[in-house]
């Protein structure tokens, strides 16, 4: 996939399917955390991480998210993507060190070249730790 | 860092963050991501788009919501459970975005908060709005 790739709303059908996988390192999720301005939160601090029901520390849920975004902008529908909306619910917590591999779904083609998206993240290859679905319009 | 129990909280109650959107935090946000999408990184292309100049990461937006809730309201030990997210204007590179949340419904029984988060830019114009669902610290950890 070229760093212009792009899909037209017409060549899409519902059912169509991408996945992007990253591992959520520390590194990222510390450099995340600067990005957003989490300077002492139980993302970055073990101390804080012990008091939490995980026990350990766990990624930033608006980090996962924008792994969505990734793979609709480089995969699904691709270059030029406008992100119009997004509903997700998070199941599971991912912990550092954790690969996520991001399943997207086209659900619906909807009016004005939009597309309702199925946004699903899995841990490893398996559980299921966040659901969603988004609604964006196709750059064509 | 003081954190905020279920007790603590009252419909209405309201945090925010008022941030302005540097060029250095797209940046970094397109590196940590690796989301490179011209119409973040690209201002001739972007000048060619309907947005007519390069515009932050809808995510990068949402970030600073969840911020608030992670670090004020709750705060610290919260545990952010789902959010819905519309994406109403381009957040441009110098805009000045508050993030606001506000307690919208109490859910003691489940430990549960949902608010009402919105972004604005400096003019006051709505880009982002959603309910976020949240669990705060509970008081004995």
């Amino acid at each position: 996939m070229g760093k212009y790739y792009y899909r037209t709303w017409e060549s899409i059908s519902i059912g169509d399917r991408e996945e992007f996988s990253i591992e959520m390192t520390d590194d990222l999720v510390r450099r995340f955390s600067n990005v957003i301005g989490d300077t002492d939160s139980f993302h970055i601090s073990d101390e804080a991480a012990k008091d939490t029901v995980f026990q350990k520390r766990i990624c930033h849920g608006a980090h996962l998210l924008s792994y969505v975004c990734v793979a609709i902008g480089q995969k699904l529908p691709g270059f030029g993507t406008i992100y119009c909306s997004h509903e997700f619910e998070f199941l599971e917590p991912v912990y550092i060190g954790d690969t996520i591999r991001v399943e997207l779904e086209v659900l619906e083609k909807l009016d004005h070249h939009r597309l309702a998206i199925r946004t699903d993240i899995y841990r490893g290859d398996s559980s299921l730790v966040m659901k969603g679905k988004a609604v964006v319009k196709t750059y064509k | 860092m003081k954190f905020l129990t279920m007790e603590d909280l009252s419909i209405g109650q309201e945090a925010s963050v008022t941030r302005t959107i540097s060029e250095s935090d797209v940046y970094l946000f397109a590196g940590v991501t690796g989301d490179q999408n011209p119409a973040h990184t690209n201002e001739v292309y972007a000048s060619s788009s309907s947005f007519s100049h390069r515009i932050a990461h809808g995510m990068l937006t949402a970030g600073l919501v969840s911020s608030v809730l992670g670090m004020q309201l709750p705060g610290p030990g919260t545990i952010y459970l789902g959010q819905t997210l519309k994406f109403c204007a381009p957040v441009y590179i110098g805009d000045t975005i508050t993030a606001t949340v506000k307690v919208a419904e109490l859910i003691p029984e489940k430990n549960r908060v949902i608010l009402d988060t919105v972004c604005t830019n400096q003019d006051g114009k709505i880009v982002l709005s959603g309910q976020a669902t949240v669990m705060p610290q509970k008081s004995a950890a």
